[in-house]
């Protein structure tokens, strides 16, 4: 789905409770309650649309890719909060019990009960879901832990404010909005229990194993996984998947890694894992003949489809990953268009495949730019950060507008990048980029 | 910027000429404006039929 019809989508999901509220025959109250109570509408509903945002689902991350997924997500977080939080200050209406002429409650709020209560918690617990996300790194030991919390308490308060919209919104009184709350809280929940249950099911009957795992540069591993009694995974050079070594596929200790293969190296998957944290940091401790799962393809740092006379492939550390997988693919299918590769690392002993690197780029058109920050004596290559100064050096000052530019490391790398060749008349759709991570 | 780009990227916009980030922000920003937009019509409904 690409932008404007996850847009679309997300605008329709979110407005309909609005939109029925508003057609419903119900007389409205006040001008104060009313904002109150279409603020409380909007929150919920957004609250329920992040479900579908916060997944693995290519039907909606497909086209914007995953990175800028769960970023839509983490903004639409802060505009659920807003929401949610004035909600119940702009309420006039006085509580009090359903009087005997007045059928449609326009004259008093539903008296305090346990649908006030529900959504009481709800108002309290969703604040603390969102700083304790925002705080990740700072309160959770684990990542997984993390998520468990994460996917657990936004069931949870989902749940919660479902209870108080239907019992105590008195436009849900109207069997049509009952309804739409009660169905988006079931493909919410289902999208739950698709993520934690139906795909580890699916998994589990395509289990994988680890081939190898091997050490290829200073803190860098390569691992080979391969499949385990079926034909393994179909994917475009450039995607990647979620891995999961040796843990159940009901485990949530799973972690997304670029395929460093080509699709066209049928069967295995290779992995270029840069030491960064709990699991990859014990990653060389992994024995052949563990078993894996795979839950992939994701991503669109991929070239297929995409019209180009010739791809800059610019990558900052282990971000070299899928930019392997998409010089081995245009190699397999012997694509002659012009490759430059930019590879920027710190040190001499980071750079990976660097033999074969050069022996990619050894044909007349194509070229390889390495570039170390801290360069031992002799180093024939570029020296300094990878940054715009170095895509100027390299590209020119009119880099050619019709080149795919895909682009794949550090955060600050990335963005400096980017900006410089926008600067330099390179049109943002020709810039293809992965973050390897999502704050 | 060259002029080559330039008259490539002529009818495209300030939006492609946007790092992502910044083009997430502002699909982000439009987005909020329209629910508040439907927010106001949803509220204002009151003064009209009063
Ligand atoms: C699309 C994508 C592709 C990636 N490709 C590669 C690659 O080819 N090679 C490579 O070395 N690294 C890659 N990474 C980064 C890699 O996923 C993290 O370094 C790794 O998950 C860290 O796990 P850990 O248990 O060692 O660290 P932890 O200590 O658990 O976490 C450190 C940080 O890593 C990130 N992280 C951890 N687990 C996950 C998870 N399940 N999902 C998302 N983020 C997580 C979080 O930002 C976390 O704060 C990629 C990341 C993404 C999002």
């Amino acid at each position: 789905m690409n932008g404007i019809a996850l847009s679309g989508l997300y605008l329709f999901v979110v407005l309909i409770p609005l939109g029925l509220a508003m057609a419903g025959m119900r007389e409205p109250r006040g001008f104060w309650d009313e904002a109150a109570s279409g603020m409380g509408m909007l929150a919920f509903a957004i609250l329920l649309a992040e479900f579908l945002l916060s997944g693995r689902f290519k039907a909606m991350s497909g086209g914007v890719g995953m990175d800028i997924t769960m970023r839509f997500h983490q903004l639409l977080a802060r505009s659920c909060l807003v929401l949610a939080i004035l909600h119940p200050f702009f309420y006039q209406t006085p509580f009090g019990r359903a009087l005997p002429y007045d059928p449609t409650r326009q004259l008093t709020l539903a008296e305090p009960g346990l649908a006030l209560a529900t959504g009481a918690a709800a108002w309290v617990l969703l604040p603390a879901f969102v700083l304790l996300s925002l705080a990740r790194d700072k309160v959770f030991k684990t990542y997984e832990g993390w998520r468990w919390t994460h996917g657990l308490g936004a069931a949870l308060i989902a749940f919660l404010a479902w209870h108080h919209t239907v019992y105590a919104g008195r436009y849900a009184q109207d069997p049509a909005l009952a309804a739409v709350w009660t169905g988006l809280l079931a493909i919410a929940l289902a999208s739950l229990l698709s993520v934690y249950l139906v795909r580890p099911l699916l998994q589990r009957a395509r289990p994988w194993r680890v081939a190898s795992v091997e050490k290829v540069a200073d803190r860098t591993w390569e691992a080979v996984l391969k499949p385990e009694g079926h034909k393994g995974l179909e994917f475009r050079a450039g995607q990647f998947g979620w891995i999961n070594m040796g843990h159940s596929p009901f485990s949530l200790a799973e972690n997304p890694f670029s395929i460093a293969s080509a699709p066209a190296e049928s069967g295995v998957l290779r992995f270029i894992i840069k030491e960064l944290g709990d699991f990859t940091n014990t990653i060389g401790n992994v024995p052949p003949g563990t078993i894996a799962y795979v839950d992939g393809p994701f991503g669109n740092l991929t070239i297929d489809g995409i019209k180009a006379t010739g791809h800059a492939l610019i990558a900052g550390g282990v971000g070299i990953a899928p930019m392997l997988s998409i010089l081995r693919q245009l190699e397999a299918e012997r694509d002659d268009r012009p490759v430059i590769v930019v590879y920027g690392n710190r040190i001499a002993d980071q750079i990976v495949a660097g033999a074969e690197l050069r022996s990619l780029c050894s044909k007349d058109n194509r070229h390889l730019v390495q570039c170390l920050s801290e360069p031992p004596e002799g180093w024939a290559g570029e020296t300094g950060m990878l940054d715009g100064a170095l895509v100027r050096r390299v590209f020119g000052s009119t880099p050619d507008p019709d080149w795919l530019y895909i682009l794949c490391g550090p955060p600050a790398m990335m963005s400096g990048v980017e900006v410089a060749l926008i600067g330099l008349g390179v049109p943002s759709d020709r810039i293809l980029l992965e973050r390897f991570t999502y704050d | 910027m060259t002029e080559h780009a330039k008259n490539k990227n002529a009818g495209q916009g300030r939006f492609s000429q946007m790092p992502q980030h910044k083009r997430l922000l502002g699909v982000w920003w439009v987005l909020n404006m329209l629910v508040l937009g439907a927010l106001a019509a949803y509220v204002l409904r009151v003064l009209a039929l009063s």
